[in-house]
C-alpha cells in the first residue's frame, strides 16, 4: 500500500468532482433511489418522531380517560385498541428506529467513512420499517385495531378470543419489522468491523460506535425468538396448530418465553444507543473524554451479555419454580452493575471537567435523573416477592415509563439538538431548546412518578376504568395533567427543528467543540462525507494537538476525484483499523424500494389469504432480488 | 362488614365504605416521603400496608428498598448537581479519576445487590405448611371470579370468605385466557394460566374486607374484574361456609320470579342449587342475596341495579358473556325479587 498523506483541512479539501459522482438525483428519482447514510438516516429519525407523536396523542387519549374515575371520553373497547397501538408504536416504531436513525447517520461519519457497508441494505431497511408501519397502521382504516396489549399475550390474541383481522396485521407487522431491524444490524457490524478510518483500532473506536455495535450484535441474536413468537401465533391463528393452545397439547407461558426472551434484551437494545448519545454529549459539554472508557466499554458488552439471562423476570407471576425465580432474581439485579458503571463515568467526568449546560447537556442531566430513578425500582422489581405485588400495576408502567423516556427519549432529544446543526447545517434557537428541556423534564416527572404509588395502591395496568373511593383519583388526575406538560415539552422541541431548518442560525463545522470526526467535515456534510481517509491517533480525534489529517492518494488512486464514475470507499481490517484497500460501492437503485414494497404486498396477500397477489409479490422481489447487483463496479 | 362497590354512571352504592376513620401514618409517610401532595391514604388495598403475613414479608422488603434507593438517588443527584460548581470540580480534579467510577459505579452495587439478593432469597422461600391450611379454588373467567371451596358443594362468586388469622392456600386456574389473581393487601399476585394450576397463600391478620383485581389484561372488561376477600372470625365463617354449601329449600324459592328465571334464558347460564337452574356458563346464583355487589364488584347488590343489569348487563359491562334480555316490566319485576330472595 501505498499513500499520500494531507490534513483533512476540512471545507477546503471537499472535492466538487466528487460531489457530481456522489450526489443524488434531483427530485423525486433521487429521493426513491438514494443510498446515501445521511438520507435515510433523517428519514428514519422524522419517521420515528412522527410515530412519536402519534404514539402519544395516543397516551393522550388514555390518560384524558383515566383523569378520573368512570371516565366517558372513550369505551372499553377502544381504549384497548389505543393502549396496544401506544405500546407498539413506542416500542417497535418509535424507540428502535430512532436509534437506527442515529446509527445510520452517525457511525460512518464517526469512524471516517464514506457510506454504511451495505448502502442498498441501509435503503431497503428503512423501505421495509416504513412498510410495516403502514401495514399496522391500516388496522385503523380496516376498523380493526388489534387489541391484545403490546405483548399479546395468547389465548387472548387466538382466533377465539380476537377474531378480527387487528391481531394478524399486529404479528405480520411484528415479523416484517424484524427484517429491516436484523437487516439494519448486520449493516452496522459490518460497517464497525471494516469502514474505521486508519488507526482507529476498537480500543480508540467511540462509545456511541461500541454502543451501536453491542445494539447490533443484540438485534442478530434477540430478533429470532419475536419472529418465532410472531409466525407460530399466526400459524396458530390462520391454520388452528395448537403451539400455545393448551387443548391442543401446547402452552400459553411457551408465547411468553419467546416473547421475553426478545423482550428483555429489546430493553437494552433501546437503551444502549442511548447511552451512546449520552457519552458523546456528556464528554463534549464537559470538556473532556469520557472517564473510564475502558469499564465503559466493558459494562456496554457485560449488559449486552447479561441482558439474555433476565427474561423470565417479566414472568415472575406465572407460577415459576423456586430455583428459576431465585436465578433470574440474581441476574436481574447484577445487570444493574453495568449500568451503575456508566452513570458514575459519566458523574465522574463531568465532576472533573468543566460542564457547560447547552441544550444537548440538560436533556442529558435529564436522562441522568430519571434513568436513576427508573433503575432503583428497575432493582426493586427484579425481587421476585416484590415484583409479584407490583407487577401488571401501575408501579410497573411508572417503571418502564422511567426507563424508556429517560433512558431513551431523553437521550434521543439530546442527540437531536446535538446533532441538528451537523446534520442541517444551522443552530436550533436555544430559547426554545431550554424551554423543552424543562416542560419535557417536569412533564415526565408528574406524569410517572404518581403512577408509582397507583400501583402500590393496588392500581392493575391496562385497565379502561376505575371507581371511585380508592385513592386512585389524586395521582391519576396528576399523571394526566403532567402527561399535557411533557408533550407540550417534546413538541417545542420539534419546533425549534422546524424553524431552525429553514431561518436558523448557519452552523459552522464544529459549533459545539466536540471531539469526533464528525466535526471535521463541513456542516451540513458532503454527500461522500470525507474527500480523503481521515487518519485517527487517539480516541478524541478532534482533540489531538494537531489536526488531524487525512490520506488522499491511495495505491496511486487520487481518492478526491472520482474514479471510472464509481462510489469508491476505503475498507480496513476488522480489528487495527490497518490494511487499507479501495472499493467501488453500491450507488442509487430503485431495486431496494421494489423488494421492500412488494415484500409489503406479501404480508398484505398473507393476512387476506390471496394466494395470486402473493404470487405476484414474490415473483416481483425475486425479479428485484436478481438485478440487485445492477450499476455495482467491480 | 363493609364493601366497595364502584358505582357506574353516577349511581352511588348504598353502602359506601367508611376509609377515613384513621389516617394510617404508614402510607401518608409515602406522600411526604415521596414528596407529593397525594391525598392517597385509603385502606384495604396497598402493597405497603400489609393485612396478613405474606404481604408484610413483602412490605418491609418494599420500604427498605425505597428508603435504600431513595438514598443512593439522592447521593447521585447530589454529584450532578455538584459537578455544576467549579470548586467542587477543583477537589475532584485531585483524586484519581477512575475511583469514583470503581466506588461508585462496582463495588458500591455489588455490595447492595449481594444484600438484596440475599433477602430477596429469603423472602421468597415458602412459609411451611402449617396443620389446618384450608384449600379452595378461584377460577377465573371473563370477567369474574368462581370460588369453590372443595368437599363442600360451596359455590359463590367474586367474595372469597376465608377465616382470619388461618392460612389459606388458593388453587388459581382458567378455563379462557390468562388471568391474574391480586390481592395487594394480603399477598402478591399469581397469574390464572389454561392448563395450568398455580397456587397462592392467602392470609388476613384480622377480620375485614380486602380488595383485589385481576391483574393481567383479559380483554374488553378487564378493568371490571374485581372481587373482595372477607376474612370472618372463624367460627363466623364456618357459619358462611355452612349455608352456603346448602342447596335452598323449596319454601325459599317459591316466588313467582322462579318460572320466569327457568322459563327465560337465565336458567341456561346460572345455576340455582336446589332448583331446575343448572346452567354453568354465568356465576352461581345459589346465595345471591348474601353477596354485596353483582357483576364483579360492578354494582352494588340491590333492587335497583340488579333491575338494570338483569335488562342489559351490556350497558356497565360491554363485552361480557351477559346479553340483554328481553323482558315485560312485570316478569323483570319478578326476576329481580326472586333474585333479591335468593339467600
Amino acid at each position: 500500500m501505498t499513500a499520500t498523506v494531507e490534513p483533512v483541512a476540512v471545507p477546503d479539501a471537499a472535492s466538487p468532482s466528487l460531489d457530481a459522482v456522489w450526489e443524488d438525483r434531483p427530485g423525486i428519482p433521487g429521493f426513491l433511489t438514494t443510498v446515501d447514510h445521511k438520507r435515510i438516516a433523517v428519514r428514519y429519525l422524522v419517521t420515528a418522531t412522527a410515530f412519536l407523536f402519534i404514539g402519544g396523542l395516543e397516551a393522550m387519549v388514555l390518560r384524558a380517560q383515566l383523569a378520573g374515575p368512570n371516565g366517558t371520553v372513550v369505551d372499553a373497547d377502544t381504549y384497548n385498541r389505543i393502549m396496544t397501538m401506544h405500546g407498539t408504536t413506542m416500542i417497535f416504531l418509535f424507540n428502535t428506529p430512532v436509534f437506527a436513525g442515529f446509527g445510520n447517520y452517525l457511525v460512518p461519519l464517526l469512524i471516517g467513512a464514506r457510506e454504511m457497508a451495505f448502502p442498498r441494505v441501509n435503503a431497503f431497511s428503512y423501505w421495509v420499517y416504513l412498510g410495516s408501519g403502514s401495514l399496522l397502521y391500516s388496522s385503523f382504516l380496516l376498523h380493526a385495531v388489534p387489541d391484545g396489549g403490546w405483548f399479546a399475550y395468547t389465548p387472548l390474541t387466538s382466533s377465539a378470543y380476537s377474531p378480527d383481522v387487528g391481531l394478524d396485521l399486529w404479528a405480520m407487522g411484528i415479523v416484517f419489522l424484524g427484517i429491516s431491524t436484523t437487516a439494519g444490524g448486520i449493516n452496522f457490524i459490518v460497517t464497525i468491523f471494516r469502514m474505521r478510518a486508519p488507526g482507529m483500532t476498537l480500543s480508540r473506536l467511540p462509545l456511541f460506535c461500541w454502543a451501536i455495535l453491542t445494539m447490533s450484535f443484540m438485534i442478530v441474536f434477540a430478533l429470532p425468538a419475536i419472529t418465532l413468537a410472531g409466525v407460530l401465533l399466526e400459524l396458530d391463528r390462520t391454520f388452528g396448530m395448537q403451539f400455545f393452545s393448551p387443548a391442543g397439547g401446547g402452552d400459553p407461558l411457551l408465547y411468553q418465553h419467546l416473547f421475553w426472551i426478545w423482550g428483555h434484551p429489546e430493553v437494552y437494545i433501546l437503551f444502549i444507543p442511548a447511552t451512546g448519545i449520552i457519552s458523546m454529549v456528556v464528554a463534549t459539554f464537559s470538556g473532556r473524554r469520557v472517564v473510564a472508557y475502558h469499564l465503559v466499554v466493558a459494562a456496554l458488552v457485560a449488559t449486552g451479555f447479561i441482558s439474555f439471562g433476565l427474561w423470565m423476570h417479566h414472568m415472575f407471576a406465572t407460577g415459576v419454580p423456586f430455583l428459576v425465580a431465585s436465578f433470574f432474581s440474581a441476574a436481574s439485579l447484577v445487570v444493574a452493575i453495568p449500568s451503575g458503571v456508566q452513570i458514575f463515568a459519566w458523574l465522574a467526568t463531568m465532576l472533573t471537567g468543566r460542564v457547560r449546560l447547552e441544550v444537548p447537556m440538560l436533556f442529558a442531566i435529564g436522562f441522568v435523573v430519571t434513568f436513576v430513578i427508573g433503575g432503583m425500582t428497575g432493582v426493586m422489581v427484579g425481587v421476585v416477592p416484590f415484583d409479584q405485588q407490583v407487577t401488571d400495576s401501575y408501579f410497573v408502567v411508572a417503571h418502564f415509563h422511567y426507563v424508556l423516556i429517560g433512558g431513551t427519549v431523553f437521550p434521543a432529544f439530546a442527540g437531536l439538538h446535538y446533532w441538528f446543526p451537523k446534520a442541517i447545517g444551522r443552530m436550533p434557537s436555544r430559547r426554545l431548546g431550554v424551554w423543552s428541556f424543562w416542560f419535557t423534564f417536569v412533564g415526565t416527572q408528574l406524569t410517572f412518578f404518581p403512577q408509582h404509588i397507583l400501583g402500590l395502591e393496588g392500581m392493575p395496568r391496562r385497565v379502561w376504568t376505575y371507581p371511585e373511593g380508592l385513592g386512585w383519583d389524586g395521582p391519576n388526575a396528576l399523571s394526566t395533567a403532567g402527561s399535557v406538560v411533557l408533550g407540550v415539552g417534546l413538541l417545542l422541541s420539534v419546533v425549534a427543528f422546524a424553524l431552525a431548518w429553514r431561518r436558523g442560525e448557519p452552523a459552522d463545522a464544529d459549533p459545539w467543540g466536540g471531539e469526533t470526526l464528525e466535526w471535521a467535515i463541513p456542516s451540513p456534510p458532503p454527500p461522500y462525507n470525507f474527500a480523503g481517509v481521515p487518519i485517527v491517533r487517539s480516541d478524541a480525534p478532534m482533540w489531538d494537538d494537531d489536526p488531524p489529517r487525512a490520506i488522499t492518494h491511495l495505491d496511486g488512486e487520487d481518492l478526491t476525484v472520482p474514479h471510472d464514475g464509481h462510489h469508491r470507499a476505503v475498507l480496513t481490517s476488522p480489528l487495527d483499523a490497518a490494511g487499507l484497500e479501495a472499493v467501488s460501492m453500491p450507488e442509487p437503485s430503485y431495486t431496494p424500494l421494489v423488494v421492500a414494497g412488494s415484500l409489503t404486498l406479501l404480508c398484505v396477500a398473507v393476512i387476506a389469504s390471496s394466494w395470486p397477489i402473493g404470487l405476484v409479490a414474490v415473483v416481483v422481489a425475486s425479479a428485484a432480488l436478481i438485478r440487485w447487483h445492477d450499476g455495482i463496479g467491480s | 362488614m363493609e364493601l366497595t362497590a364502584p358505582p357506574v354512571g353516577g349511581r352511588r352504592p348504598d353502602r359506601m365504605p367508611n376509609r377515613s376513620r384513621r389516617l394510617p401514618w404508614r402510607r401518608c409517610l409515602v406522600g411526604a416521603t415521596l414528596a407529593l401532595p397525594l391525598a392517597g391514604c385509603s385502606d384495604g388495598h396497598s402493597v405497603l400496608s400489609a393485612k396478613g403475613p405474606e404481604a408484610a414479608r413483602v412490605s418491609a422488603l418494599g420500604w427498605g428498598m425505597i428508603v435504600v434507593s431513595s438514598v443512593i438517588s439522592a447521593v447521585v443527584f447530589g454529584l450532578l448537581a455538584a459537578s455544576l460548581f467549579p470548586s467542587v470540580r477543583e477537589r475532584f480534579r485531585r483524586h484519581d479519576e477512575t475511583a469514583l467510577v470503581r466506588w461508585g459505579g462496582v463495588a458500591l452495587p455489588v455490595v447492595v445487590l449481594l444484600a438484596l439478593s440475599g433477602l430477596t432469597v429469603a423472602a421468597m422461600v415458602p412459609s411451611d405448611d402449617r396443620d389446618g391450611t384450608l384449600e379452595l379454588t378461584v377460577v377465573g373467567h371473563q370477567y369474574w371470579w368462581e370460588v369453590t371451596y372443595p368437599g363442600t358443594g360451596a359455590v359463590t362468586a367474586n367474595e372469597i370468605h376465608i377465616p382470619a388469622g388461618r392460612r389459606v392456600r388458593v388453587a388459581l386456574e382458567s378455563p379462557d385466557v390468562i388471568h391474574s389473581f391480586w390481592v395487594p393487601s394480603l399477598a402478591g399476585k399469581i397469574d390464572m394460566v389454561p392448563g395450568r394450576t398455580n397456587h397462592l397463600v392467602l392470609e388476613a391478620d384480622r377480620p375485614g374486607t380486602y380488595r383485589g383485581q385481576c391483574a393481567e389484561y383479559c380483554g374488553a372488561q378487564h378493568a371490571r374484574m374485581a372481587f373482595v376477600v372477607v376474612a370472618q372470625e372463624p367460627a363466623e365463617f364456618q357459619r358462611w361456609l355452612r349455608h352456603q354449601a346448602e342447596p335452598l329449600a323449596a319454601a325459599a324459592t317459591d316466588r313467582p320470579g322462579r318460572a320466569v328465571f327457568e322459563r327465560e334464558s337465565c336458567a341456561g347460564c346460572h345455576t340455582v342449587r336446589g332448583t331446575e337452574a343448572d346452567g354453568a356458563i354465568g356465576p352461581d346464583l345459589t346465595h345471591l342475596a348474601d353477596r354485596d355487589t353483582i357483576g364483579a364488584l360492578t354494582l352494588p347488590n340491590d333492587r335497583r341495579e340488579v333491575r338494570a343489569w338483569v335488562r342489559d348487563a351490556q350497558q356497565f359491562k360491554a363485552g361480557a358473556e351477559m346479553p340483554p334480555i328481553d323482558l315485560s316490566s312485570e316478569d323483570l319485576d319478578a326476576i329481580v325479587d326472586y333474585l333479591e330472595h335468593l339467600r
